[in-house]
């Protein structure tokens, strides 16, 4: 105690000078003229310089709190991300399908894929709309690609339906530009075939294949696919087609259920002239 | 207590003559500043605790009193500087030969100077008054003034005492 007497009497003047310095620093400060706002801006100016300084050295002890706190921050906002995404997709997904709605003149029934199946030749996906929301047997599934296939089986709130890529799916089509006609069926693997088109028909690469007024399933002109190769096998007929689909049938998520009951005394009568 | 109230009183008296009697002594808007020399005196004959002190309370009279456009606490701070700086003249054995002589003047030179320098660096912040052009203008001429004002008080001394 003694020894801090001796060093402020020693240094008293300094002491006092920094006293009366701090004083008036405050008093200064109280002012709001053009002087003080001048000096006011240097100083904030020269602070954020010696924080810069500062700031290269690192505080260990907020470190590893700093570090959780932003892994944590870092999940929420990847998950905030991809859900954002998904909104976009969906969103952009969904406009396209409003285009085909507003071009078309069916009655469109929305419903979302909640269950696919892909097992070897037997290719079904499941719908989140029934017979309550007035889906059919029968009644064809599309997107804004194109044909995915047609409702097979239904309940109260569910319906299932059978893809192109079905062992079982056959459908009339044609090909728009030179109005061929033939069968579309699945090849088994990834794609289809367009059958029964004569050699003498003229089908190109690229041409679009559609659905046929001979359907009576489909209603005609959706896309069915794009003609990907064509070539003639000898002996044989009919030229041999290679079709991709229109419509992505392995990703699938919001499809469009055609709310029109085929004409079943067309089918009858068919039936009857077949026999 | 008797010393105290006669440098007191004789702060009062400067002042009433600085805020009275000075503005009639301008030359060219220059004026000398009798309160520094006050302060200056102070410092040498009393130490330089004493001057920081009797710097600070002028110059915060000095702030007060100022009106409307004076920076509250610029005065106190530089001549409170003022009388740091002043009380480096300070000498205990040599106190009236300094005060008689022309130590006297030197230090109200310099110390005035510094003074000027000190107050135009903070009250031109903002301003697009030139600083050089102040120094040329108010600084060295107000402190030759000044110093040529404290020709009066060194003479006097120096007769008194026979420095």
């Amino acid at each position: 105690m003694r020894r801090l007497l001796d060093i402020v009497l020693l240094y008293k003047e300094y002491l006092v000078l920094s006293l009366c310095i701090l004083v008036s620093t405050f008093l200064l400060a109280g002012n709001n003229n053009t002087q003080m706002q001048t000096i006011r801006s240097l100083s904030v100016a020269a602070a954020g310089v010696a924080q810069d300084v500062v700031g290269i050295v690192p505080n260990y002890l907020d470190l590893e709190a700093e570090n959780r706190f932003l892994r944590e921050r870092n999940l929420t906002l990847s998950d905030q991300l991809s859900r954002m995404r998904e909104a976009g997709a969906e969103n952009a997904r969904l406009r396209e399908a409003l285009g085909l709605k507003a071009r078309s003149t069916y009655t469109y029934l929305a419903a979302q894929v909640v269950g696919k199946n892909f097992q070897p030749l037997r290719s079904t996906i499941t719908l989140d709309a029934g017979e309550e929301d007035g889906v059919r047997f029968n009644m064809p599934i599309v997107t804004h690609g194109g044909v995915v296939g047609r409702i097979v089986a239904t309940s109260a709130h569910y319906a299932v339906g059978q893809t192109l890529f079905h062992h079982e799916m056959r459908t009339s089509a044609k090909v728009q530009r030179s109005r061929a006609d033939g069968i579309l069926v699945w090849d088994g693997g990834a794609g289809m075939k367009l059958k029964n088109v004569a050699k003498t028909l003229d089908v190109r690469v690229g041409d679009q294949v559609v659905t046929s007024e001979y359907s009576s399933i489909f209603p005609p002109g959706i896309p069915l696919g794009i003609v990907t190769r064509t070539f003639e096998v000898a002996g044989d007929l009919f030229r041999t087609i290679e079709v991709d689909p229109s419509a992505d049938l392995y990703r699938l998520e919001e499809v469009f259920v055609i709310t029109q009951v085929p004409d079943t005394s067309r089918i009858v009568l068919e039936q009857r002239a077949a026999r | 207590m008797r010393i105290a109230a006669g440098y007191i009183l004789v702060t009062f008296l400067l002042f009433i003559l600085h805020s009275l009697v000075v503005p009639y002594l301008a030359v060219v808007h220059v004026l000398p500043d009798l309160l520094l020399i006050w302060i200056v005196y102070i410092a040498v004959r009393r130490g330089q605790l004493a001057g920081i002190v009797a710097g600070f309370v002028i110059g915060l009279l000095l702030d007060l009193t100022g009106g409307e456009g004076e920076m509250l606490g610029l005065g106190s701070l530089t001549k409170s500087v003022s009388g740091f700086l002043a009380g480096y003249f300070f000498n205990e054995n040599k106190t009236f030969q300094t005060l008689g002589g022309f130590q006297f003047i030197i230090s109200v030179i310099s110390v005035s100077l510094v003074h000027h320098l000190l107050y135009f660096i903070i009250f031109l912040q903002g301003t697009e008054i030139g600083f050089g052009g102040m120094v040329l203008q108010y600084a060295l001429p107000g402190s030759l003034y000044s110093a040529l004002v404290a020709l009066l008080p060194m003479f006097i001394i120096s007769r008194k005492h026979g420095t």
